[in-house]
This record gives C-alpha cells, structure tokens and sequence, in this order.
C-alpha cells in the first residue's frame, strides 16, 4: 500500500502520542502506582505500533512494541515503575522521537532500537522471574469498572439481570467502524442496557479503535440470542459473550495474566470522571487541523449574515444616492467587517498549552543532568494565541527555560547557604495583555548583576569602557541579547547548537515580538516575552518602489525621514546618513531589489528601520501611509527570496510584497 | 425463487454495477429508481424483498424515501448505500428504519454479505 | 473480486484531453486535469531576487499565486505580450503556478497512440519537459509534463549526473 500521503498525519499524530506519553511518564514518575496513567500510556504505545506497522516503519513497530510490553508489566503490576524503568521508558521515547525525525532512513538508527529493545526486554525478563510468568499475551484493552457502574451492575443483578462482558470484532475491512457500533449499540438496547464501553462512546463514535471494543451490558437475554443477532449485522465478524468477574474482588494487580484479562480497580465515579478528561486527550486533534468551538463558530455565520444584510443595503442606497444614509450605513458595515475579522482571527487561535507540555520534560532531564533541583511551575496555559506563533515560540522558550536551569539556579548547596530553599522555582506564566500575549520566564536563582555585565562586554571588546560608564543598568542587562555576547560559556552543552540569546531575540523580532530581561543579583532574573495575538494581520507602512508597492511592518520602523542630499556623506565607500549623532548606513530599496529605478526627486524619503540592533535608512521613492495588511504566504514555488517576508493583496486587487528587514540590512 | 431487489441510486452506472452483483449472485433485480420519489413509488408497485437505497439524489433524497417507505410498510427491508464520510446521514437513515448499510466504492462481497444478513 | 465504483462513465478511459496553446509559432498542450483555469494577464506584481522566468505573482481571488514566462522557461525568443496572452493557472506539486503562453487556442482529445515518445531536445526545451509529440492531423503538438518546471538549470543538470552515475554503477554490477 502507498503511505506516503498519510505520512504527514502519521507524523503528526505519532508526535502528539509521544507528547503525551512524556507527560504520562512524568506524572508516573511522581505517582508509580497510578493505573490510569499506565493504562493511557499502553494504549497509547499500542497505537503507536499499529500506525507504525501499518506505515511500515519497522523500527518504530518494533520499539513501540516492546514499550508496550513492558507498560503491559507494569499495569498488571507484574513490574514496578522503579526508577531505572522509568529512564529506560525515558530511553525509549527519545530514541521515539529520533526515529520519527528520519523515517526516510529506515536503517538509520538500527543499532540504537536493538540497545533499546534489549534493555525493554531485559526489563520484562526481569519481571517475568520476579512474577514468575512466562510470556503473556498482551492484546486488547483492560476493563475497569468505577464504583458507579460497579453499583449498577450490583443493582441490576439484584433485580434479576445479568451482567454481561461482550467483545466485538468488526471485519478487518470495516468501514464507518463507528456506525457498526452504533447498530451494536441500537440493538442491545432491545435486549438490556450498557453500562460500560471500552474503548468509550466518544472514541468509538470517533473511530478511534482498531478491530474491536467491549461492552459490559446488563441483560435477561440468553448469551446464544444476543450473539446471534449481533452477528446479523454486516461485518460482525465476532462476538464473545463472558461473565464479568466477581464485581468486588481485589485489585487484580496479582492475578497473573491470562490471554485476556479483565481487571477492575476501585475508584470513584468523580475522580475518573476528573481524570479522564485530562488524560484522554493523549491524542490531540492533528497538526492540520484545529477543534473550533462551536460558539465560535455561530458568532462567525452571525456576523457574516449581518454583513451580507449590510452590504446590499450599501448597494441599494448606491442606486438612490442619499449621502447622509450611505454614510450611516458603510460606517456599519465597516464596523461589522471589524467584528469579523476579529471572530476569523479568533479561529485560528490555541492555546499555548501545546508548547508548555513539552517542558517539565524538558527542565526534568535538565536539572537531573546539571545536579540541580528545581520545580517548573506553569501558568496560563489555556492562554491562547494564533497558531503559527505557537508554532514558532517553542524554540526561543526552550531557550530562556534552559538558561535558567543552567545560570539561573544554584546547586542545591549553595542555595541553602545564601537561605534560600535547596529546591531553586522557575515559573513559566502565559497571559493576555492588550493586543499582546505576555510570556515570562522567571526563576529564583542567582540573578544577573549589571556590573558582570558590562565587565563582560568591555572584555569582549562590545563596549569601550567610556561607553561602559554611560549604560543604563536596564541598558547593561539587555547586552545579553546582543549578538557575540552569550559564548559557548553562556550556551548550554546540551542544546548542541551554538545558539545564544542572540538567536532568541531574533526570532522573538522575526513575529513582531519584543523580550525584555529583569533581574536584581540574588533574587532571580524574570524574562518578558510580548508577542502579538496573530501573525495574519500586522499594520505595516506602504512604500513604492520602481512603481511597486512595497509593505513595511511597523514593527520593525522607528521613523520616517526626509533627507536632503547634501546630507548623505560616504564613508569607506558607503553611503550615510546623520540622525541625532547617530550614523546610520542607506540602502536603496530599488537598487537592494534589483529594480530599475530612475528616482530624480530633490529630497530623499527615508524609511528608518532596525532588526537585531541594527538600524539602518531604507530610501524609497514615495512614502504612501500606514495601512493594516492580511499577510498571505508565497506560494511554495517561489518561497525563501531573500528580503520577502510574504505577500498581501492591497485595495485595488493588486499583489504588494511585505519586506522582510531582518533578511534586508 | 429468487429473492427480489429494488435498486434505488442517481447514477446509472452505479445501479448497472449494482444490478450485476446482485444478479451474479442469485438475486432478481425487479426495478431501478433514480430518486426517492420513484423508489416510494416503485416501492409500492413491486413490494420487493429488499431495497437499496442512496442517501443524495436529486428530487427526494434517501432519508425521506426510507422514512415514507417504512411508513407505508414498517416490514420494508432497506440497504443504505452511502459514501465514506456520511456517518451523519447513515446514522439518521439507519433510525429511520433502514436495516444496514454498505460503503461506496462498492465490493462486491460486502455487498452480498450486507444482503444475505438482512434478507437471507 | 474488486469491483471499485467511483469513476465517471462518459469519457472514454483512454482518450486524453490537452488544453492547446502557442508559443513562438509552435503548439504546445498541456493535461487538462492538472489545468485549474485560463485567465487574461492581470497586474503582475514582480518578484525580485528570484529565478529569471518568474514574471512575478498574481492576486487569484485573495490567494498569491507566482506566474512563470514559458517563453523564458524554455529560452524562447522573449516578445512583448500581445492581447491574445494568457496565464494557464495549472495545480502542480507545489501548488498552483501560472504559466504565460502567447496564446491559448483549444481544447484538444488526443488518442493515446497518437502520441509518440520525446525527441531528446525540441525547440530549445529540455526533455524533462516533455512527456511526447501529438499527432493531430499534419499538427505536431508538443504535450508538457510540468514536474520540473520549477526546477533550476543546476537542479537539472544535477539529476542528470546522478542518473548516469546510477547507470554507471548498476552496469558495474
């Protein structure tokens, strides 16, 4: 069968399992003996094994596999979440996301899977001499009744039903899975009722099963008469029909395992209630595509509705020409197009939460790695802005996250010295503010004194020591964005690049974005990241060019100037200009452009912009007014031209570049 | 005798491939509808054994001629025919009555099992 | 048995259809299923520092779509663009590119055995553009296949060094 166009929903769907098979691991970390998160995580490495056979990536079949074992171990209880576990799972699921990295090597990381697979099989080797079991066969989901349902069984034996444990199993070929067991659904409720489905409605109503589900139903109907007119429905390949074991048994934690087992844990109807939906959202919606909530969407046909209303009523007026009414009526229609925009946008909004799951993870390994203590506390993060930023901001906030394990906390010993406690606090808060999402990374640690600071840079030759006496203390904690600043002294080994947080301001910079660093020596440093709620529209200053028009965003220009020409020097060949003792370099925008431009105007409009510190005066021909722009992306075909950040389209249905500064000067 | 079927789809190329499974495997294909509204009609003229019936037609679609049908016969047994991605419409044909349901593109084995289980 | 449904019934499986058109004199096609539309040249916004047969974007109802100079793709004689040019907006891997022809004259059905293998170079086009030469009469028609339209001098050349290297290797086999 040809995968290759499933390959990017695979992608997708496979990174958010290990997602959460990360988060799971790490709650199990702190709660060995909590079924409900093992049980997630066997399943959720149980399909990881099917997606990956059915792709034919055998590596990752066979990795996966072997996960599954041994969480199959460990929700039987037959092996327990000890720590040297926990760091082969751990083992497991980078080795995970490596090979999802390079599925187009399949032999790539041959040697790593076998070391791997050998320590997961060790683990489960060990547990079988422990148990004293010989392989098991591990398939098919565990049954566990809540307390509720327990109840509801008792209860519905006590009025002279029987409980019932059935297994369907649909033809392999199945299609609309889902509609099958809604006619398995319907047709039992001719016979009794269902107290329990396995996997749940919700995910059988979205196909999220493989072959087969279970039910536990209640019923008077002999087992032969419900078999047989369940296997009446087309493609019903099965139906096993069992009892359900005795209802108040013990944790089944002991009970060795049988080639299918129905296990059943006490817990409240509330608390898995709770817990359920936390956890059941291992498998997140894919990359490509985003829940809306249906609110959202009814404000959005409201809104278009009222505005098509609007619009003919525009149109009407056009044929009458009563001026005062028009004018009423496209003020309206202006405000409602408003509305709208704004309701599209919220479209496209998620939470930062998809970012943030990744880094107690993160910080996890970090501090065990650095000896150090530390506790992540997360803030906000149902905090929700456009995709495409949440899409771009994991990199920088690793970053930020990274610095302060590594400079930020102190070793335990040194803590308890200067009084504080040995466990060093970063928090990691997401919140809403205007038009901005505000990110701040702060920690408790160490903090960052000015003095060091500007000590460094003289050394480093960024700031002669004259400068170095005028700076600002704000002045002289923002030179750790500068670039040449943070050296391989400052950068963390294991993030393996040289990346400084140099990088983090430039990419903060390339969304319109701005950090900012607060720190006091002793009390810790606080990072602020602003970013903007969407990256779709953005205002920027229309220019032309050679006849071209040519989009600016404001983010990135401090002024507009007029420039005589008797006031552009040269210096070493190049072209300059004077603003406030400040030298700024020129470039012609046609020239940079490759345009021919034949401008003979007496003053020169300079537009003056500054990207990663760096100012410089872009000269254009004719300087047309701000405007707020939808930004659309370059085709494919022509994407990556060096200065062009995109395209939108301007009032009069013609195509205007948005420059791209950064890439300009 | 052979058991009789009404086929019921807008495209005639779907009921010509329908009608050759269907007699290749035994059973006798009475009458052709290209809407809801003669499939009622034909419905009630034939009284076949089974229908086959398509969800979007022109005129009047699947879901109301299964409702109509069940009406005038709740004995009537029927097959939706429906495309991938019409959970919706087969569930609600499915509580109109209708006894089960086949996916397009057609095969013939589900087809005949689909039909076998519901009249035999 | 494996009866699949789905397809239409009217056309003849066999019989491909091409939208025709000229450039410098000589008839082109292309298939008709990669074509989405055929407009009139509109504003042409250009695009600078890119490949030199990129003429530029184009507004298509809200969506930038970039428009490539057929002539200059296939270093044809460059000429002023006269009334009767026109974008073909053909999908392709990529997405959706237009191609400027000088004029757009037909659609064509074309039977299968009327078509003959490419000649290794035609009218200064490289064989990767060329998927065969229709027969139509006494009409020649040169059929594109659009691949590697996008593809550069380099890119191409590059190709064609690995393929003989794979030769190479495969015959020392």
């Amino acid at each position: 069968m040809d995968t290759s166009e499933y390959k990017d929903l695979f992608l997708a769907e496979a990174r958010e399992y290990l997602q959460g098979l990360n988060i799971a691991l790490l709650q199990l970390e702190s709660d060995p003996a909590n079924r409900e998160v093992l049980q997630e995580m066997f399943r959720a490495a149980h399909s990881l094994k099917g997606m990956s056979a059915t792709m034919g990536y055998q590596q990752l079949a066979n990795l996966t596999h072997q996960m599954e074992n041994v969480l199959d171990f460990l929700r039987q209880g037959s092996l327990r979440a000890k720590r040297d576990v926990a760091n082969i799972l751990f083992e497991s699921l980078d080795l995970l996301e490596l090979l999802l990295g390079r599925l187009d090597e399949p032999a790539a990381c041959l040697e790593q899977v076998d070391r791997v697979v050998g320590k997961l099989r060790a683990a489960c080797d060990g547990s079988m001499e422990e148990a004293g079991l010989v392989g098991s066969a591990a398939d098919g989901d565990t049954l566990l009744l809540d307390e509720f349902e327990k109840e509801m069984l008792r209860a519905g034996c006590a009025g002279g039903e029987r409980a019932r444990h059935l297994e369907v199993v649909l033809d392999a070929s199945c299609l609309l899975k889902s509609v099958r067991a809604y006619m398995v659904f319907k047709l039992l409720e001719k016979f009794g009722h269902i107290v329990k489905a396995v996997p749940g409605t919700q995910e059988l109503e979205e196909e999220q099963f493989e072959d087969r589900f279970q039910l536990v139903i209640l019923t008077q109907t002999a087992d032969e008469t419900i078999r047989a007119e369940l296997l009446q429905i087309a493609e019903v390949a099965d139906v096993l029909v069992r009892d359900v074991p005795e209802m108040v048994a013990p944790s089944a934690g002991l009970e060795p395992a049988k080639v299918r087992k129905v296990e059943l844990v006490s817990e409240t109807a509330i608390s898995q209630e709770e817990v359920n939906g936390e956890r059941r959202n291992i498998r997140r919606a894919a990359e490509k595509t985003i829940r809306v909530e249906t609110d959202k969407l009814d404000k959005l046909i409201n809104l278009v509705g009222e505005l098509v209303v609007n619009r003919t009523r525009v149109v009407e007026l056009g044929r009458i020409d009563v001026a005062a009414e028009l004018v009423s009526a496209v003020e309206q229609l202006d405000r409602i197009t408003t509305d709208l925009q704004s309701a599209v946008m919220k479209l496209r909004m998620v939470p930062i939460k998809q970012v943030f799951d990744r880094f107690p993870r993160m910080v996890r390994d970090l501090s065990q790695e650095k000896g150090k203590k530390v506790n992540l506390e997360i803030r906000g993060e149902e905090t929700e802005l456009d995709r495409s930023i949440v899409n771009q901001i994991g990199d920088p906030l690793v970053h930020l996250l990274r610095n302060s394990v590594d400079h930020g906390i102190e070793p335990p010993g040194v803590r308890v010295q200067s009084g504080k406690p040995e466990e060093g606090t970063i928090i990691l808060e997401a919140r809403h503010e205007g038009s901005y999402v505000l990110i701040r990374v702060s920690d408790d640690g160490r903090g960052i004194s000015a003095g060091e600071m500007l000590k460094k840079a003289v050394e480093k030759g960024l700031l002669s020591s004259a400068e170095a006496q005028r700076i600002s203390e704000e002045e002289a904690l923002r030179l750790i964005f500068r670039n040449g600043f943070s050296t391989a002294e400052q950068v963390t080994d294991i993030s393996g690049r040289g990346v400084g947080m140099d990088a983090v301001k430039t990419v903060i910079e390339s969304m319109n974005g701005s950090v900012e660093i607060k720190s006091s020596p002793g009390e810790g440093s606080r990072f602020y990241v602003r970013l903007p709620l969407t990256l779709a529209i953005i205002k920027a200053l229309l220019v032309e060019v050679a006849g071209e028009i040519y989009a600016i965003p404001i983010e990135s220009i401090r002024e507009n100037l007029y420039v005589a020409p008797q006031d552009i020097k040269t210096i070493r060949g190049e072209k300059v200009i004077n603003v406030r003792s400040e030298v700024l370099p020129l470039i012609y925008l046609g020239e940079m452009l490759g345009m021919k431009t034949d401008s003979s105007e007496e003053i020169l409009s300079v537009v003056v912009v500054e990207a990663a510190d760096r100012k410089t005066g872009l000269v254009v021909d004719v300087l047309l007014g701000q405007q707020e722009i939808v930004i659309k992306s370059l085709s494919r075909a022509v994407e990556g031209i060096r200065g062009v950040a995109g395209a939108t389209v301007l009032g009069n249905g013609r195509v205007a570049l948005i420059l791209d500064v950064s890439s300009l000067i | 005798m052979a058991r009789q079927v009404l086929i019921t789809d807008d495209t005639a190329f779907m009921r010509m491939t329908l009608k050759n499974i269907l007699e290749k495997n035994g059973y006798q294909v009475v009458g052709e509808a290209e809407d809801g509204q003669v499939a009622v009609d034909k419905y009630m003229e034939l009284r076949p054994d089974l229908v086959t019936m398509d969800i979007t037609m022109p005129r009047m679609d699947g879901i109301t001629a299964i409702k109509k049908i069940i009406e005038a016969d709740p004995e009537a047994k029927i097959v939706v025919c429906s495309a991938m991605g019409q959970k919706a419409l087969v569930i609600e044909a499915l509580s109109a009555g209708a006894k089960d349901f086949i996916v397009k593109p057609f095969q013939a084995e589900r087809i005949i099992n689909a039909v076998q289980k519901v009249i035999g | 048995m494996n009866n699949l449904v789905g397809k239409t019934e009217e056309q003849p499986q066999d019989e491909l259809q091409l939208v025709a058109f000229f450039l410098q004199g000589e008839e082109f096609a292309v298939d008709i299923q990669k074509v989405r539309e055929v407009l009139k040249l509109p504003p042409i916004t250009p695009l600078p520092q890119s490949l030199d047969f990129i003429e530029g974007v184009i507004n298509l109802r809200g969506e930038v779509i970039p428009v490539l100079d057929l002539r200059k793709r296939f270093r044809l004689k460059d000429a002023a663009k006269g009334d009767k040019a026109r974008i073909i907006i053909v999908e392709i891997e990529e997405g959706m590119v237009g191609l400027i022809v000088d004029s757009v004259t037909e659609v064509l059905h074309l039977n299968p055995s009327a078509i003959e293998p490419p000649p290794r170079r035609l009218a200064g086009t490289r064989p990767e553009f060329i998927s065969g030469v229709g027969k139509l009469g006494n009409r020649l028609i040169i059929i594109l296949q659009l691949e590697k339209i996008l593809s550069t001098e380099e890119q191409l050349e590059l190709e064609h060094l690995q393929l003989a290297e794979a030769e190479r290797v495969a015959l020392n086999r």
